[in-house]
């Protein structure tokens, strides 16, 4: 086929990777043909939940010092985090439109317009994650719409979801309601399994650990229902408006609220075990590696606190306000700024390994997996880092 | 004050301006002026975030600013979530007079205005006031509005949202004031006054309130509401939501979850559960001592002791002490603030000093200046801006006419007089143009000047001792002051040494020595509220007892500048009730042994008097100037030109035919340097493409007192002055303009033309060409004071002449001379009696031909139906209050339509070439009412009259435009 790829900086690949590209390439050939858009591709590599951050995790993965794999503008601000699929590279922008990247080769593959209400990051769910998860704030009542990646026609719409991601494992959606409360929709067609009335409106999006799921409201409370049926396990009070989605890690779940203070609980019984006040607005996820639980802030600084007992390791201070949740793999935390660069930083001792200037502000979070790492900018310019 | 898209408003100014200079038909206008007094060596200094405007006298006020700002920035980032990517312009002043000649906006800017944003370039304006901290707050009050439209923009705009909404006044000032500090006693007083007195407006009806400092106040404390009820994440939710309605109601119940009137009630709900139980303890000045004057707003008193005309003994059951003294105070009770006397025994206040009206009281800076008079009660000092700067006053109150005007050239402000024991001295408050506030002695006699202290703290309120051996003043140069906290302290003259009196993380203000001197009486917010305390000083000072501490009031509100009466068994004080300051008086009840100390705190703990430590110097807090990216020296300011407005318009008229055209305003960053463009086709069946197009480019500067505008131009339309015939005029050529005010109501204005013209005057059938001159000049005074509907008070007057000669051929087209007097005389809170006379007259061969009918000028007669080179008009109206607002509430919204006025008039005049003929009148009644700006509706309706015999056909004239 000799379509015209659009590209952007394009890194010659060593052998393995180059069959995995040739692969990888044939389907797009043969689904899009020379002018269609592709939003899905079957994966080849398993790359776990589509980054939807619904688990804690300690990736194996990507080290600094990184090099620039490549990088795309796209239309506008970027409306959540990049998510890898596969092979592809998904960004929704706020024009609003959703843009698909070639991972591997920097290809640009895709371009489409959503609807104008979109008002959440998205997510992937169902299988391959095939289905593309928009929330949308329209005229109307909010509504959720699951668009699947390949037709990209609307699979089923749900109204009544809030403004927030959804969180998701294989075929279960687990949906905060503009009403408060939760329920849990077949990923397949939408079809509502449970509902759970224990929380008010939420705005950081639930979390899912094993069977259970952990969501936090407005109001401060902090719940765990179960998977299976949407029945209250515990809830706790934290003090005020819960603004990160919770993070479970063993017996723990963090979460962070409105009035800066990060928590933790004990996962079975809702015990709180620690808080630590550190002020200012706190980044809407977490991220856990070796031990410490790592918290951005508006205050411009990261913050590492001991997940035993809260007490903060360390702090490392850019210059500007960190906005997006850190990300993190066993020795390395990622974080974008709104001072215009992403860093790396040594999850031990909090010193700077790596960093690189970007083209705008850092807003959103960083996208990460064992090969690259993905950070959207507010100039709205997508990159991709892979090991240099 | 932050209004949005002012330099639209100048843009379009500009422009109209230009256009008038251009087509020469509008002789003069009236209007007050903004006078550039100083002209400023104006410097820049980039910082990370900022591009700092200063000038060379406050670099050293420019450092610490520019680290202000900078942690501003920081503290704001934080807050909201949000950083702005922009670099910010930040002008700085060093004094608020300063700050009032600033072009950046064209507005006038009151004393009340601490600081303004302006949303079209973006650019943050504000002076320092004396106080350092107050600045820095003042400073992240503004910087909140940059981050907040920064961030509504940035929300809005990738969504294709392109209408800006700025959201409700009482949020964003509400926030503004949230973020930049906390909640404290001017809070307090402004919300329980408005809760005892039924005047506390809920969030559904902020509008009653718009603009208001309790709309501020109540903004605040709805968001300190907020933050505690939902987060105080609460704010940055909203902003990001911003997009998801088209009202702030949307946008809320969309972020919360829950509808406005929920919060509405909650906030009422709280604030009540706050406040009442206060009563129980506290009362409304009213209630607890003797309010002196019913009407308007009346503060800062004075006692004096009127010496008696003869030695007649005094009658039985007379009080000579009440009798001979007389109460001095500032007052406004009809919109200008003046100096107003009283006795005490009771009676009507009287004018003593008329401030606002006039050169020399341009202000007289009642909200933080005050009175004294001379222990002899022969001489008043005050002071009072003039011409650009603060002058102080030494003035007879016995012949009733100032005796001396004290200028310090190194002063810009001048604050707090207090005269010496034996009337020779005066101390007062001074900032230097630099902007630094310390105390001052002038010798009155000789005006000699001696600087008490040079530092950066600011000290206010002093009061001198009446054996003249120390001054108590109120002053931040204590630890706790680098948050705002003032305390008291003792100057010794003798040898220079400053002594603390009171400490505490409290304001202690206003202080006042007793008759007998063993006392200091002040305003203090140490209980929670403003009261009025009084500290038992001996004259071997405070040593290391706690002296006795009294506290003399318990209001509600708020008890400030306290008087004592010469028995020491009352004293005077301003007192906040109802939304207004007011005179009252206090009947003391002290023991020889003193009172009780009943300080209490906010938890109802006894606040114990704490000694002042015996150095105070250990706690001075310093400033930091900012390091690293600062470039401190060696920017001088270059002019450099953004846009302000831009536009462009398509228009079609079925007779004038299609026409269309752009314009381009652009000026610099202090507003002083201005340009426009014009392009514009007038598109006629009869007018070629060339013949068509019209351009327009100008220049205005000023940036000093003297403003120079000059211009160039090729026109091809019809023109008219306001009273002016019609002529299709082609015109090539350019002009000058020279304009300089004496002061902010007089000014001389002259301009000059050149100019190809092709006129056709079809109104006399005649064409003519010629080379053009045209010079005109004219002198404009203007000292009206307005309401919505038009001028209430005050006078007006403008006269000049010009004249248009054809330099080719030597011909004098035309002389012109015109005059026009009209003089506001005020009748009550709101009406008037409003008399114009006006005329104009024009000679030669192109004479000029001026108009009367219609609403503006002679009622009762059509538009422009009566014509002459000669006219006279004489306007007689009555104008009084009808309703004072009236608003209407429909489902998509509520119309506010405030100033519903009525008027009877008498209007005579008549336009004439060669013969007068005879009066044409008319008399009638209309109605009035202002829809904002210069939207006021107007309707009359009147009948002819030749003065002998009134007609029966009754004309009615439908119009809009302020009144004459």
């Amino acid at each position: 086929m000799a379509c015209k790829e659009r590209r952007g900086a394009v890194i010659r690949l060593p052998g393995f990777a180059r069959a995995l590209v040739i692969a990888s390439m044939t389907p797009i050939a043969l689904t899009a043909g020379c002018a269609g858009k592709v939003f899905y591709l079957p994966s080849l590599i398993q790359s776990g939940d589509y980054g939807t951050r619904s688990e804690a995790r300690s990736w194996a993965g990507v080290e600094p010092p990184l090099r620039l794999l490549w990088q795309h503008k796209v239309d506008s601000y970027p409306l959540g985090e990049a998510l890898f699929a596969g092979p592809l590279l998904l960004q929704l922008t706020t024009s609003p439109k959703l843009h698909a990247f070639d991972r591997y080769n920097g290809g640009r593959l895709g371009r489409q317009g959503v609807s104008e209400g979109v008002c959440a990051p998205p997510r992937l769910v169902g299988s391959s994650g095939a289905l593309l998860i928009l929330a949308e704030a329209g005229e109307g009542k909010p509504i959720l719409r699951a668009m699947n990646r390949q037709t990209r026609k609307t699979e089923w719409t749900f109204v009544g979801a809030v403004c927030a991601p959804v969180a998701a494992r294989n075929d279960t959606v687990i949906v905060p309601l503009e009403t408060g409360g939760l329920v849990a929709l077949a990923a397949a067609d939408g079809s509502e399994l449970w509902r759970a009335e224990t929380v008010a409106g939420l705005v950081a999006g639930p979390t899912l650990s094993g069977d259970t799921v952990f969501a936090g409201d407005l109001k401060g409370n902090l719940a765990a229902v179960s998977l299976l049926d949407g029945s209250e396990i515990w809830s706790a009070q934290m003090g005020a408006s819960v603004r990160s989605q919770p993070l479970v890690d063993g017996g723990r779940v963090f979460a962070s609220t409105g009035s800066g203070v990060t928590q933790a609980f004990d996962v079975q019984t809702g015990e709180a075990l620690w808080q630590r006040p550190l002020g200012a607005l706190l980044t809407p996820g977490l991220a856990l590696a070796d031990s410490v639980l790592i918290v951005g802030s508006s205050d411009r600084v990261l913050y590492a606190l001991d997940v035993e007992q809260g007490g903060i390791v360390w702090q490392f201070e850019t210059r500007g306000a960190i906005r997006g949740a850190p990300a993190a793999t066993a020795e390395t935390v990622y974080t974008g700024s709104c001072d215009g660069f992403v860093y790396a930083v040594n999850v031990k001792t909090g010193e700077l390994k790596w960093k690189f200037r970007l083209d705008g502000p850092v807003t959103q979070s960083v996208t990460l997996d064992q090969r690259a790492m993905s950070v959207t900018t507010d100039a709205g310019t997508v990159y991709l880092f892979g090991k240099g | 004050m932050r209004p949005g898209g002012a330099s639209l408003c100048v843009g379009i100014t500009l422009l109209s301006l230009t256009w008038t200079a251009a087509t020469d038909g509008q002789l003069y206008r009236f209007g007050k002026n903004k006078v550039q007094y100083e002209e400023f060596d104006w410097q820049r200094m980039e910082t990370a975030h900022f591009d700092l405007y200063f000038y060379a006298e406050e670099t050293e006020f420019a450092e610490y600013a520019a680290h202000m700002a900078e942690a501003g920035f920081r503290k704001i980032e934080a807050k909201s979530g949000h950083t702005v990517q922009r670099r910010i312009p930040l002008i700085v002043y060093s004094s608020h007079v300063y700050f009032e000649q600033t072009n950046v906006i064209s507005g006038f800017l009151s004393e009340g205005v601490a600081g303004f944003t302006e949303h079209l370039k973006g650019r943050v304006a504000l002076p320092l006031s004396g106080s350092l901290p107050e600045f820095e707050r003042v400073l992240h009050h503004e910087l909140v509005h940059v981050f907040m439209f920064d961030k509504i923009r940035k929300v809005l705009r990738p969504r294709g949202i392109t209408d800006f909404r700025p959201g409700p006044l009482w949020f964003s000032e509400g926030l503004a004031e949230h973020w930049s500090g906390p909640w404290d006693s001017q809070g307090d007083m402004v919300i329980r006054d408005a809760l005892f007195a039924d005047r506390l407006v809920p969030v559904a009806q902020m509008f009653r309130i718009y603009g208001s400092f309790q709309m501020y106040k109540e903004g605040q404390s709805i968001c300190e509401y907020m933050s505690q009820h939902y987060g105080e994440d609460v704010f940055e939710r909203l902003l990001a939501n911003w997009w998801r309605g088209e009202t702030f109601e949307q946008v809320f119940q969309a972020t919360t979850g829950e509808p406005l009137s929920k919060l509405d009630e909650g906030w009422l709900y709280h604030t009540k559960k706050t406040y009442l139980p206060d009563i129980q303890s506290a009362d409304p000045p009213s209630q607890m001592s003797t309010l002196l004057i019913h009407e308007g707003f009346n503060l800062k008193p004075t006692i004096r002791v009127l010496r008696r005309a003869s030695s007649k003994a005094v009658g039985e059951g007379e009080d000579s002490d009440e009798d001979s003294l007389e109460v001095l105070f500032f007052r406004n009770h009809r919109g200008h603030t003046h100096i107003a006397g009283m006795p005490l025994s009771g009676g009507e206040p009287s004018v003593v000093v008329e401030g606002e009206r006039s050169t020399d009281y341009e202000s007289l800076h009642a909200l933080s200046s005050s009175l004294d008079v001379s222990s002899d009660g022969r001489r008043l000092v005050f002071s009072a801006k003039r011409n650009g700067r603060d002058h102080l006053y030494i003035y007879g109150l016995d012949v009733s006419a100032v005796l001396q005007r004290l200028t310090f050239v190194d002063l810009a402000s001048i604050t707090s007089p207090s005269w010496s024991p034996d009337a020779e001295r005066v101390v007062f408050s001074g900032a230097d143009r630099g902007g630094i506030a310390d105390l001052y002695v002038v010798e009155v006699a000789t005006g000699e000047l001696t600087r008490l202290m040079d530092d950066l703290y600011h000290d206010r309120d002093p009061d001198w001792h009446p054996s003249g051996d120390r001054i108590v003043f109120s002053s931040d140069r204590w630890g706790g002051g680098r948050m705002g906290f003032y305390n008291l302290f003792l100057y010794d003259p003798s040898i220079g040494d400053i002594t603390p009196l009171t400490r505490g993380e409290h304001n202690d203000r206003q202080p006042k020595w007793s008759p007998g001197g063993d006392r200091v009486a002040f305003s203090s917010d140490r209980g929670r509220m403003y009261d009025i305390f009084a500290l038992a000083v001996p004259d071997s000072g405070l040593g290391d007892e706690n002296p006795l501490l009294q506290r003399l009031t318990t209001t509600l509100t708020a008890a400030l500048d306290p008087e004592w009466l010469p028995n020491e068994e009352s004293l005077l004080f301003t007192g906040y009730e109802r939304g207004r300051f007011n005179l009252y008086r206090l009947d003391l009840d002290l023991d020889d042994d003193g009172g009780e100390v009943v300080v209490k705190d906010a938890a109802g703990s006894d606040l114990a008097f704490t000694s002042s430590p015996a150095d105070a110097t250990e706690e001075m807090w310093q400033l930091e100037a900012l390091e690293g990216t600062v470039a401190t020296s060696g920017n001088k300011y270059k002019s450099k030109l953004s846009l302000d407005v831009a536009q462009s318009q398509v228009s079609q008229d079925p007779i004038f035919g299609t026409s269309g055209g752009i314009q381009i305003g652009m000026s610099d960053v202090l507003g002083n340097d201005r340009y426009y463009f014009v392009l514009s086709h007038i598109s006629g069946s009869d007018v070629g493409f060339l013949n068509g197009l019209n351009f327009v480019f100008g220049r205005l500067h000023l940036g000093r007192q003297l403003n120079v505008g000059w211009g160039v131009f090729r026109l091809n339309d019809r023109f008219s002055g306001t009273f002016g015939r019609s002529v299709q005029e082609q015109r090539t050529g350019g002009y000058f303009e020279l304009a300089y005010p004496f002061s902010q109501s007089n000014r001389l204005e002259t301009r000059m033309m050149v100019r190809r013209s092709d006129i056709d005057r079809q109104f006399e059938g005649r064409q003519l060409k010629a080379w053009l001159m045209s010079n005109y000049i004219s002198f404009t005074h203007d000292s009206s004071f307005w309401i919505p509907t038009g001028p209430l008070e005050g006078t007006r007057y403008s006269f000049g002449l010009g004249q248009n000669v054809d330099f080719k051929s030597s011909r004098r087209f035309s002389l012109t001379l015109f005059g026009d007097f009209r003089k506001y005389l005020r009748l009550g809170q709101r009406s008037a009696i409003a008399v114009r006379y006006m005329g104009r007259h024009s000679r030669g061969e192109v004479a000029e031909f001026f108009s009367l009918g219609g609403s503006w000028t002679l009622r009762g007669y059509p538009w422009r139906s009566i014509w002459g080179s000669n006219l006279v008009l004489a306007n007689h109206e009555l104008r009084f209050p009808l309703l004072d607002r009236l608003v209407v509430g429909l489902p998509f919204g509520n119309i506010d339509f405030s100033a519903f006025r009525g008027a009877l008039f008498v209007d005579a005049g008549n336009a004439w070439n060669d013969s007068f003929g005879d009066w044409r009148g008319s008399l009638g009644m209309g109605t009035r009412m202002a829809l904002g700006g210069v939207f006021v509706f107007r309707l009359d309706a009147s009948r002819r009259t030749d003065f002998n015999s009134v007609g029966n056909e009754t004309k009615w004239d439908f119009f809009f435009g302020w009144d004459f």
